[in-house]
């Protein structure tokens, strides 16, 4: 790319709105910190209009092109490994229309997730999705990821919410899926580009459903000596068919990190573990909600229950929650967010063997998780000053993506596959399921320009298991595959 | 598959069947190909190609109505029904984890009995589909009304296996509740109505059976006033399960129903019935029978025309087609969704070009004709968004086997 194309784009959003040289560092990687890289520019339009602009002239470049949001990813999905030109959503941040009859809303891309349920509020309505990182990720991100966060354990993820989107592809051709109807008049493209990780465009606009304000919410902490005792209390809730909306398990690395920092919440400092339930929707439906999950605590043993006094100590306890990842801090420089998803009948036994895997290697583990989905996270603090802990965190969390798989769970829950899981694909997947996932790829991006060596591995299964060779962009950051 | 075939249907199904061992069965008056396992599905499909032979994946046949080969054909262009009822079967049910997974050609009938005794049910109420196949369901692409509480069924569907027409046997997502490994290809194959590939197996999620459940049925002037009272009923009652107008041998009743809790019920439907006014009929133990009834109405047995709106015209969208419509067309509404079933004018496929879709243009979609051959109304149903469609379907089916099924909707149940 030389300065006369740079030119070009300046032209079309404008020259603040094209970062390049040393301006571009913050944007070497999201929040999976191990992999970097340096495209040639980053580039924030405005708007559809000026999206398909700026990739019908990089389509003539035929750069690689990295969509991004916010950049809180936590598997490097967003990381120019491969050069080339990053797409940022930064300046979309316009909330077009609410529309209280239909329920949904239509935005663009680079909204702050919890944005849109700040504007929402006035219509009765909010927007269910809640990863840990709505105060600061966009929508878009959201779409790309597939994200969930603890309130899908009733709602489902982003893809449940998403009735239509616009999306503008490698070569500047728009994809406009924004209808207002329930069902797609043809193939379920939303479908299919929600969770596909910027692999096939720059999604630009997006129409949400959105949820009815609940007349009542109920949260309950429930404290125990065990984590064990925690997980056994959610396998047994889950199979009563519990009615609550988030079932979430902190550990006692967590809660003393957290407890430590801005976001303390009044977790009971020498708990093994703390169980957050919430319950909404009806007060008598709610009601009952929280009475099982009490019976639930005390059958398993918990040494204390108590419910959200109001609305103020709710948010304080969401807030520890959601504050869990930051406040990891405290405890080392940089957290290895893991991500699985264990059957939820075998809660306790994989989080005990996560445990095990970290206690060997001598890490610091912290678990936080959307236990009522089976959805783990077990944090590993380290120094990536440290070159054997990083290869030892980087060992302890594909030991436990493994036991996830080998017991029937899954790679990941929500922040999907990126740079970090792309080979460990080859784990759940055969050479042929990752076939068919090319060919979908390359009947809508033959050049492959978009989002290049993420998700798919490029070889054969085999050969990615050959330990002769540089298995992902992790162990070869210049990620010349 | 550019090439029509010089030999009879008839001698391509037998041809078909010699070269791949598979049976020959009959499936609702026709002669079928029911492999029994996906080595003989893989060599069905590998003659298929050799022999340029079109398949049609028809499930249990439910759905073919007036897409019947024998009945209403191209000439020179006849697709060989394919059906694997054959391959029927729970494969993994494990209580607590709140899924399912089935082999494709599984009775829906035999899944809402496998889950029940866990105190679960399957993510979509589809009576009607009770001697449907799990394949079919899921490739034309049907929810039942209780959407409005669950979502759209395709929204519960957690990975598949396939098979593509090349032999190409492949899987994505998962049997977990939540997973984002991989791309979405099952919610792609989801309503696809077997253009993509050819379901094997599913896995979905299941919900909770309710404490209770409870139902009304309101009588109504007419389908516009019956809306604007179901929007009203919606707005007063975020909790309702199910909200369907019908119109059946001119007589418009409003129906919906609750689920869950036994007391949050019970003080919803007092709630409810404030709100209507009228004189509703007010079902309890018979709420189970009254949401099977109206949803039967809707089971697209005899409808010929999808159309959506937006909620807030679909009031006079409905006014505008009663005008229109003879007082003997049948209509259902699901009115959370703003979906319109519109029934059949006489019985000939060649005369169901309606009058009256010209004057909706704007305002709603024609979604799809059901059980008609959609090619003849082609200008009539919404153009494609882009060329995604096509290109996804040569990169998966790039010889045109399964493609021909593109001509002719709402097929594979």
């Amino acid at each position: 790319m030389t300065e006369a194309w740079i030119d070009e784009l300046r032209n079309i959003v404008g020259p603040r709105n094209v970062i390049t040289g040393s301006d571009s560092l913050a944007w070497e990687s999201d929040g999976f910190s191990l992999v970097r890289g340096q495209g040639m520019a980053i580039v924030l339009p405005l708007d559809t209009s000026e999206t398909v602009r700026v990739m019908q002239l990089l389509a003539e470049e035929g750069v690689p092109l990295v969509p991004r949001g916010a950049g809180t990813g936590l598997t490097g999905g967003a990381s120019p490994v491969q050069g080339g030109v990053t797409i940022g959503t930064a300046r979309m941040r316009k909330i077009f229309s609410i529309d209280p009859i239909e329920r949904t809303a239509h935005v663009q891309a680079g909204v702050v997730n919890s944005d849109l349920s700040l504007a929402a509020k006035p219509h009765g309505l909010f927007y269910a999705p809640d990863p840990s990182s709505q105060a600061a990720c966009t929508l878009g991100g959201n779409v790309a990821n597939n994200s969930g966060g603890p309130h899908c354990f009733m709602h489902g993820a982003t893809t449940r919410h998403v009735r239509g989107l616009k999306l503008v592809d490698a070569q500047g051709e728009v994809l406009d899926l924004l209808s207002s109807h329930a069902d797609p008049a043809g193939l379920d493209l939303v479908g299919l580009i929600n969770g596909s990780e910027g692999m096939f465009g720059v999604v630009t606009e997006i129409n949400f459903r959105l949820e009815v304000l609940p007349e009542e919410v109920q949260t309950v902490i429930a404290v125990f000596s065990s984590l064990d005792a925690a997980c056994d209390c959610v396998s047994e809730a889950i199979a009563a068919h519990i009615g609550a909306s988030a079932i979430e398990i902190l550990d006692k690395l967590t809660i003393t990190a957290v407890e430590d920092s801005v976001f303390a919440a009044g977790y009971p400092r020498g708990a093994e573990a703390v169980l957050l339930v919430e319950a909404e929707g009806g007060a008598l439906e709610v009601q009952e909600t929280i009475d099982l999950v009490l019976q639930l605590a005390n059958k398993h043993e918990a040494i204390e229950t108590r419910r959200a006094s109001d609305g103020a100590e709710r948010a304080r306890l969401w807030a520890g929650r959601k504050g869990a990842f930051g406040a990891m801090g405290r405890v080392a420089p940089d957290l290895y967010v893991a991500d699985v998803v264990a059957p939820r009948t075998r809660l306790r036994e994989i989080v005990h063997l996560a445990v095990e895997i970290a206690a060997e290697r001598n890490l610091r583990l912290g678990n936080v998780f959307h236990a009522g989905d089976g959805n783990l996270h077990p944090n590993i603090a380290y120094d990536r000053r440290d070159e054997d802990e990083v290869r030892r965190v980087l060992e302890a969390g594909r030991l436990i993506m493994e036991a996830c798989i080998e017991r029937g769970g899954s790679l990941t829950g929500e922040h999907g596959v990126g740079l970090e899981k792309m080979t460990h694909m080859c784990d759940l997947f055969d050479d042929a399921d990752l076939s068919v996932m090319h060919r979908v790829r390359d009947a809508l991006d033959p050049k492959r320009r978009m989002n290049p060596t993420k998700v798919l591995p490029l070889r054969a299964c085999r050969e990615v298991r050959n330990a002769g060779m540089p298995l992902s962009p992790m162990e070869n950051p210049e990620g010349k595959l | 598959m550019t090439t029509p075939s010089a030999k009879s249907p008839a001698e391509c199904a037998l041809l078909l069947s010699q070269a791949s061992g598979c049976a020959l069965g009959e499936t609702r008056g026709l002669t079928c190909l029911e492999p029994r396992d996906p080595a003989q599905l893989a060599a069905v499909l590998k003659k298929a190609r050799q022999e340029n032979t079109p398949l049609l994946p028809i499930g249990s046949g439910s759905q073919l109505a007036w897409c019947r080969p024998d009945v209403f054909n191209t000439q020179g262009f006849t697709p060989i029904p394919i059906s694997l009822i054959q391959l029927s079967g729970i494969i993994e049910q494990i209580p607590g984890e709140g899924t399912i997974t089935a082999q494709a050609g599984t009775p829906w009938r035999d899944l809402i009995s496998a889950v029940a005794p866990s105190g679960e049910r399957l993510p979509a109420d589809l009576p009607a589909a009770e001697t449907s196949t799990l394949g079919g369901v899921l490739g034309s692409g049907r929810s039942g009304p209780d959407r409005m509480k669950y979502g759209p069924l395709r929204h519960h569907v957690l990975g598949m296996q396939v098979m593509l027409s090349d032999g190409t046997l492949a899987k994505s997502g998962g049997r977990q509740v939540k997973n984002v490994t991989g791309f979405d290809l099952h919610r792609l194959y989801t309503g696809s109505r077997g253009t993509l590939a050819i379901i094997l197996e599913a896995s979905l999620r299941l919900m909770a059976e309710p404490q209770r459940e409870w139902g009304f049925s309101l009588p109504v002037a007419d389908c516009a006033e019956g809306f604007v009272k179901a929007l009203g009923v919606k707005q007063a009652m975020p909790r309702l399960t199910w909200l369907v107008l019908t119109r059946v041998e001119s007589k418009v009743l409003l129906r919906g129903g609750l689920a869950g809790c036994a007391s949050q019920v019970g003080a919803d439907q007092k709630q409810i019935l404030a709100t209507l006014g009228g004189s509703p009929e007010s079902f309890d133990l018979e709420a189970n029978r009254q949401r099977r009834d109206a949803t039967e109405a809707g089971s697209e047995a005899l409808f010929a025309w999808d159309i959506q709106s937006p909620l807030r015209q679909c009031s006079t969208l409905l006014g505008e087609l009663e005008a229109q419509l003879p007082a003997s067309t049948n209509l259902w509404v699901d009115c959370s969704a703003g979906r319109v079933l519109v029934g059949l004018d006489g019985n000939d496929p060649a005369r169901v070009r309606p009058s009256w879709a010209e004057s909706i243009a704007g305002r709603a979609a024609l979604i799809r004709p059901l059980r008609v051959r959609a090619d003849l109304h082609a200008d009539l149903s919404p153009s494609d968004p882009s060329t995604w469609t096509t290109r996804l379907t040569q990169g998966l089916d790039p010889a045109g086997v399964l493609g021909a099924a593109a001509s002719c909707t709402g097929r594979q149940s």
